[in-house]
């Protein structure tokens, strides 16, 4: 069963999410994100001189006792947030499938140490069923829940991005914190699709994982003539091939395209606020948290 | 250009396996690669499918095919060949020229300098694959042998150390028989290293190095001679010169004659005459001019030399050593001299004769009978017989001429070239048209006989083996080489030889000269015939001999140019003493050319001297060098484009 080593729980017990000033909603439990408003909860925030109407029970005596001046204690309001990973189930993930996995584990461990709600949702695939995900649960004992799903998931089949990502958008109605995975190695990258998410509100953690082979193809590929073929068509048409002669050179222009086209998606993020991580599928876990998500913004 | 190797062609048959290897390469390797799209949006799908377009569109076929045809070349040897007289054996005869001329300049040094590079590039590789044999010779008026054939680097570089440059000018336009006995017999190449080179030694097998700055000026002695004048005894001597100025500009000379040691030529004596002469552009200037007898031995000829040198301060040179243009010698008979007493045996028709003996001498011709009737001893200087004519014993003949009928039926083709236009005018008055006669062949020397003097057209003197222990002399006039003026009645030719040979010898003259415009047919039928000059009394003059020739003599048998000479035959002690004065002037050896040249021949003219088996090979320098680079080049541009671009 898939699950995570202990000692890497222990060190996701250092980590929260960055939180987010959150409009408070009336329906939101307490959670470990601070909302933007004032309100209740054990986060003191600042002093203000009372006025009428204010809770007698926020006045600080001691205060008053010194000063005799009466100073209301404001606190910084709690808020829930519901956290739902995008999973990217195309047959390009394969080869990332398993980072991916402990990825999500791990960050949904993080999510739920710190009282959030957890959701899971595949992106449509072509040709195949909708998959139901995991609805937004509490508490770790969902882990187990998440686990399995993970487990049971195979990457195959073709995911168009920008398709996906417009059907999550109107399916996820509330505002919720969206984290992306996939390798977003598709012409555009599902930016259009990431735009109707962000204009719905969504907060966006785009988490993109590469293979070693994606990003340096030399390691995959000697020099020579190669025929290259699409493999998330499950068909192998002539019209998803090309023949190419691969050298140094055209290393070296895949390289600059690759990294174009991952600008475009920094690019993005950046116009919306949105949290970018670009990963290698080869790179440690504890790695990934302490650093790639940390200084992507992710995590705290 | 031709290929050494032509089977190494062959290899251009590979080049359709490579065509077909592109053709039907092997398939390409299959991937999936999850990057499809980056790939293929950022690369140029590679050119397969379609043969043509596969071949098209890959430069890098071409640029094999390219590689492959340059390799194939350089496998097949190429090379640029010229048929050459470098001969089998390796034989060079490195030529030397040690004439006065060298003097100009700096041209000796470099002589020596390149001669010193010959001997490294003979020495050190070059065409020879074997160490070649040299030999060196030195030549100014005749060819001397200062190191045989060899291949002693060190004697031969030894023996340039040792030569210097000589007083007299070059005759190398005569060295075309030498030169080319040294090809066809030695098989050898020669090698001259000279200020300039003559037409006649312009023949294949003959390479010339230039030394010296290039001439500027040619001006030349046509004709020069030191007389006795012929109007009156109490005349002094005149010098007679025919100058002639070849370039296109006007030449200011300084004329000046000395006289020189009989013993030794090349020491002047005393100079006798001096003055500045200006030549016209392209024209002839004739100096008649008379010397003080002073200091002219009256009963012994002298020896002088004419040269023409630079005006003192006009010379664009900026060596300070002076440049002769020209230089003549003459031998002249004995000023005291006062009349020559001749006489004729009855029946004689010989008056051409003395015609021509009065044009250069002060003749008294007196009568056989009154000689008969003469009561006391008569002295006649000169007296004209038949053959085999029985001179009295109370006549005192100091020499005597023999005139023999023409040998029958001797045709020899004599061809007329050309009439100058500048006739030669002498003091007394005579008008010599010079005349260019050329034999149509060559003459023919006996089996016994040893040339001594060589020309262009064939030996001039010869030695005829020796008789009673006395060596007999064969003279050939070269006609289109001698500057003797020739006048339309009577040619002069031998004056001035008459008491250098009235001693004890017999000297035969032979000669066919004509003057008549009419091919093949002379003037006089006494003249062609022999004329034998043939001593009768009186002791030997004395004349000194700077060469000893003997039969054996290879490279040392040319009398070409004025001077004293003595000949002697074989196993005998006895000699003959020579006089010879000619003009070593030849038209055809200026105006001077100066660049190194080879004469390699065309090739057919080449292949038919072989074919008549005179010489030699065909020489090859192979060139694959530059497609060599060109192809690693190029197969270091391809493994560039493979390293960029991937596998062919």
């Amino acid at each position: 069963m898939l699950h995570l080593e202990s000692s890497f729980v222990h060190l996701l017990n250092r980590f929260r999410f960055t939180p987010e000033r959150l409009r408070q909603r009336r329906r939101s439990g307490p959670g470990g994100h601070l909302s933007k408003g004032l309100g209740q909860s054990l986060d003191f925030s600042e002093y203000r001189p009372y006025q009428p109407g204010d809770d007698l029970r926020a006045l600080d005596w001691k205060v008053y006792g010194r000063t005799d001046r009466l100073y209301t204690k404001l606190y910084v309001p709690e808020q829930e947030e519901t956290i739902c990973f995008l999973l990217d189930l195309s047959a390009s993930m394969a080869q990332k499938w398993s980072f991916c996995q402990q990825v999500v584990l791990g960050l949904a461990t993080v999510a739920f140490s710190q009282g959030d709600r957890v959701a899971l949702r595949h992106l449509p695939r072509v040709g195949f069923p909708p998959s139901p995900g995991l609805p937004p649960v509490r508490g770790r004992s969902q882990l187990a829940h998440l686990a399995r799903l993970l487990e049971t998931s195979k990457p195959m089949g073709v995911t168009d991005l920008e398709l996906a990502f417009e059907e999550m958008a109107q399916r996820i109605k509330t505002r919720t914190h969206l984290i992306v995975v996939s390798d977003f190695l598709q012409p555009g990258a599902g930016i259009r699709g990431l735009s109707q998410l962000r204009y719905r509100q969504h907060r966006l953690s785009l988490l993109q994982v590469l293979s070693p082979d994606e990003i340096d193809p030399e390691k995959a590929l000697s020099p020579g003539e190669w025929e290259l073929f699409d493999p998330e068509p499950d068909q192998l048409e002539e019209s998803q091939r090309v023949r190419l002669d691969l050298g140094r050179s055209a290393f070296t222009t895949y390289r600059k395209a690759l990294a174009t086209h991952n600008a475009q998606i920094a690019s993005f993020a950046k116009k919306y606020q949105a949290a970018y991580v670009l990963s290698d599928s080869s790179e440690s876990l504890s790695t990934y948290f302490s650093e790639s998500l940390r200084r992507g913004g992710v995590l705290t | 250009m031709t290929f050494l190797s032509p089977w190494g062609l062959f290899w251009l048959l590979s080049m359709p396996l490579l065509v077909t290897f592109y053709l039907f390469r092997p398939e390409p390797r299959k991937q999936k690669s999850t990057t499809f799209f980056l790939w293929k949006q950022s690369l140029p799908e590679s050119q397969g499918g379609v043969f043509a377009r596969q071949l098209r569109g890959n430069p890098l076929l071409w640029l094999q095919l390219l590689v492959l045809i340059l390799l194939t070349l350089c496998l097949a040897r190429p090379a640029t060949s010229w048929v050459s007289l470098v001969p089998k054996a390796g034989k060079v005869v490195l030529v030397v020229d040690t004439s006065a001329s060298m003097k100009a300049g700096d041209a000796f040094r470099q002589a020596l300098d390149k001669a010193d590079l010959a001997l490294d590039g003979l020495f050190g590789g070059g065409p020879f694959k074997s160490r070649p044999e040299v030999m060196l010779i030195a030549v100014h008026r005749d060819p001397l042998i200062v190191v045989p054939f060899t291949n002693d680097v060190s004697a031969l570089r030894s023996g340039l150390d040792k030569l210097k440059v000589s007083e007299v000018p070059d005759q190398l336009a005569d060295l075309r028989p030498f030169f080319t006995s040294l090809i066809a017999d030695q098989k050898a190449t020669v090698w001259l290293i000279g200020d300039h080179l003559p037409k006649e030694l312009e023949i294949p097998g003959v390479q010339f190095s230039s030394v010296g700055a290039p001439v500027a000026s040619n001006v030349a002695v046509a004709a020069f001679s030191v007389e006795a004048s012929a109007q009156s005894q109490d005349a002094k001597p005149f010098i007679y010169a025919r100058l002639q100025n070849f370039s296109q500009t006007a030449e200011q000379r300084l004329f000046v004659v000395d006289r020189m040691n009989k013993a030794r030529p090349n020491v002047v004596e005393t100079t006798v005459f001096q003055k500045m002469v200006l030549l016209s552009a392209e024209s002839g200037l004739t100096v008649s001019e008379p010397i003080s007898a002073s200091g002219l031995a009256p009963d012994a000829p002298s020896l002088f030399r004419l040269r023409l040198l630079p005006v003192p301060g006009t010379s664009t040179s900026d060596q300070e050593t002076f440049t002769v243009d020209d230089a003549a010698f003459s031998v002249s008979p004995p000023f005291g001299s006062e009349r020559l007493t001749v006489a004729l045996t009855p029946g004689l028709g010989a008056n051409f004769l003395l015609r021509a003996l009065s044009a250069v001498q002060t003749l008294e011709v007196v009568e056989w009978k009154s000689v008969l009737e003469h009561p006391e001893s008569y002295v006649i200087d000169l007296l004209i017989t038949t053959p085999g004519f029985t001179i009295p014993r109370t006549l005192e003949v100091r020499t005597r001429f023999e005139i023999i009928e023409a040998v029958p039926n001797d045709d020899t083709p004599v061809e007329l070239l050309r009439a100058s236009e500048n006739p030669l005018v002498a003091q007394t008055g005579t008008e010599w048209s010079r005349l260019r006669v050329q034999r149509s062949d060559k003459w023919a020397t006996a089996p016994d006989e040893t040339t001594l003097l060589s020309t262009q057209s064939g030996p001039a003197l010869t030695l005829r083996g020796v008789s009673q222990g006395l060596p007999t002399l064969a003279w050939r006039f070269p006609l289109s080489y001698s500057s003797l003026p020739l006048s339309p009645v009577l040619p002069i030719v031998v004056g001035r030889f008459v008491r250098e040979y009235s001693l004890r010898n017999a000297l035969a003259l032979q000669g066919s000269l004509t003057t008549s415009e009419r091919r093949a047919r002379p003037a006089g039928a006494a003249w062609r015939g022999e004329l034998k000059i043939q001593a009768t009394s009186g002791s030997g003059l004395g004349a000194n001999s700077n060469l000893r020739v003997t039969s054996a003599s290879r490279f040392l048998p040319r009398l070409q140019s004025t001077g004293f000479y003595e000949a002697a035959g074989k196993g005998s002690s006895l000699s003959v003493p020579l006089a010879v004065n000619l003009f070593s002037f030849s038209e055809s050896a200026l105006p001077h050319t100066s660049g190194d040249r080879t004469f390699r021949g065309e090739a057919a003219e080449v292949q038919g001297a072989l074919a008549t088996g005179e010489s030699e090979s065909l020489q090859y320098r192979e060139t694959f060098a530059p497609l060599l680079i060109l192809a690693i080049l190029l197969l270091f541009l391809e493994a560039m484009w493979f390293l960029k671009r991937g596998r062919p």
